[in-house]
């Protein structure tokens, strides 16, 4: 993976994506290397949108831990976060001025591993219906990795809130955030 | 290759459906929800009346689309890969059709060539697939 925020090359491959989609082509279909390029640079981004908005992960996995919320509602909350945050990457990177003026925090990549260990969690879990041997964890399993992980989240240490992608939220989290 | 999309997993990984454009229903009795217990919340949004069999069929219906849709590659590969290192189970053996335009894949497992999820991919996940032929 590419560790350097290369912003120029970041943009410059995001042209060359642009212009080839409105070819009906893409940089996947026409340089691997390029694309595979282009997605390490989206991750660097990524990871910093996670950070930037960790306080609405970290309140949800509270909830779960308290068992304020249960499992299923975890996920669909978990997945809706994680679709905002998708839509404000494709958001930014749309806007390249505002993508040259993104900062990468050198936490961002330690708290979204943290991240993708809870959603391959939440894809992971099973009902205890389940056989033993079929793919995944039981709920005992993934409370005390969410547990655990909750305890790490925390212990990254905080740093002022971004300025650069303040908090995004559809209506139906406000929602839903309200309601649990 | 027949793939085969059974309604019991579709609903059970419902909550992927608004990547396909599948918009989930206003749950104006999510209050009620809070109420129960984690049992009787599960079977409470088994209900077909609550999760309607509509919107679980409008994602089998989009994962079917995805499927035959012409810029939509096939690629073997598996589940899981990363979870078995946690040593949560072994990873599944299966078929990745994923479509980069998009970025939706969907997941089948060898035994069966059963649906077994379908999602929008991040690009750490993109990534996986790229370098690995892997997710999760």
């Amino acid at each position: 993976m590419t560790k350097t925020f290369n912003k120029i090359r970041y943009i410059e491959l995001l042209k060359k994506d642009q212009s080839l989609k409105s070819k009906n082509s893409s940089l996947y279909k026409e340089d691997r290397i390029e694309y595979r390029e282009l997605l390490s640079y989206g991750v660097i981004l990524y990871n910093q949108i996670l950070y930037n908005r960790r306080h609405y992960y970290i309140s949800l996995i509270e909830k779960y831990v308290t068992n304020e919320i249960d499992s299923l509602l975890l996920r669909i909350q978990f997945f809706q976060i994680q679709r905002e945050d998708k839509k404000i990457e494709k958001d930014v990177e749309k806007n390249f001025e505002r993508l040259s003026n993104v900062l990468i925090d050198s936490k961002s990549d330690e708290f979204s591993m943290l991240i993708t260990d809870i959603f391959d969690a939440c894809e992971a879990l099973k009902p205890d219906s389940e056989p033993e041997e079929a793919y995944g964890i039981t709920e005992l399993r993934f409370r005390a990795f969410l547990e655990k992980t909750f305890l790490q989240m925390k212990n990254i240490k905080s740093l002022p809130g971004s300025k650069w992608f303040p908090g995004y939220f559809s209506k139906s989290t406000v929602i839903l955030s309200t309601l649990l | 290759m027949p793939f085969f999309i059974d309604e019991t997993t579709a609903r059970k990984k419902i909550y992927h459906a608004p990547d396909f454009n599948v918009a989930l229903p206003d749950n104006p009795d999510l209050e009620y929800v809070k109420s129960l217990s984690t049992k009787y919340r599960l079977k409470y949004l088994s209900d077909q009346s609550i999760l309607p069999q509509k919107c679980v069929g409008e994602y089998m219906k989009k994962l079917g689309e995805h499927v035959l849709d012409p810029t939509t590659e096939i690629q073997v590969g598996t589940l899981g890969g990363n979870g078995a290192t946690k040593d949560w189970n072994e990873s599944i053996p299966g078929t990745h059709v994923f479509n980069s335009n998009t970025g939706n894949d969907v997941f089948f497992a060898d035994d069966g060539f059963k649906f077994h999820t379908g999602m929008k991919f991040n690009y750490v996940q993109r990534i996986d697939l790229e370098d690995n032929n892997n997710i999760l």
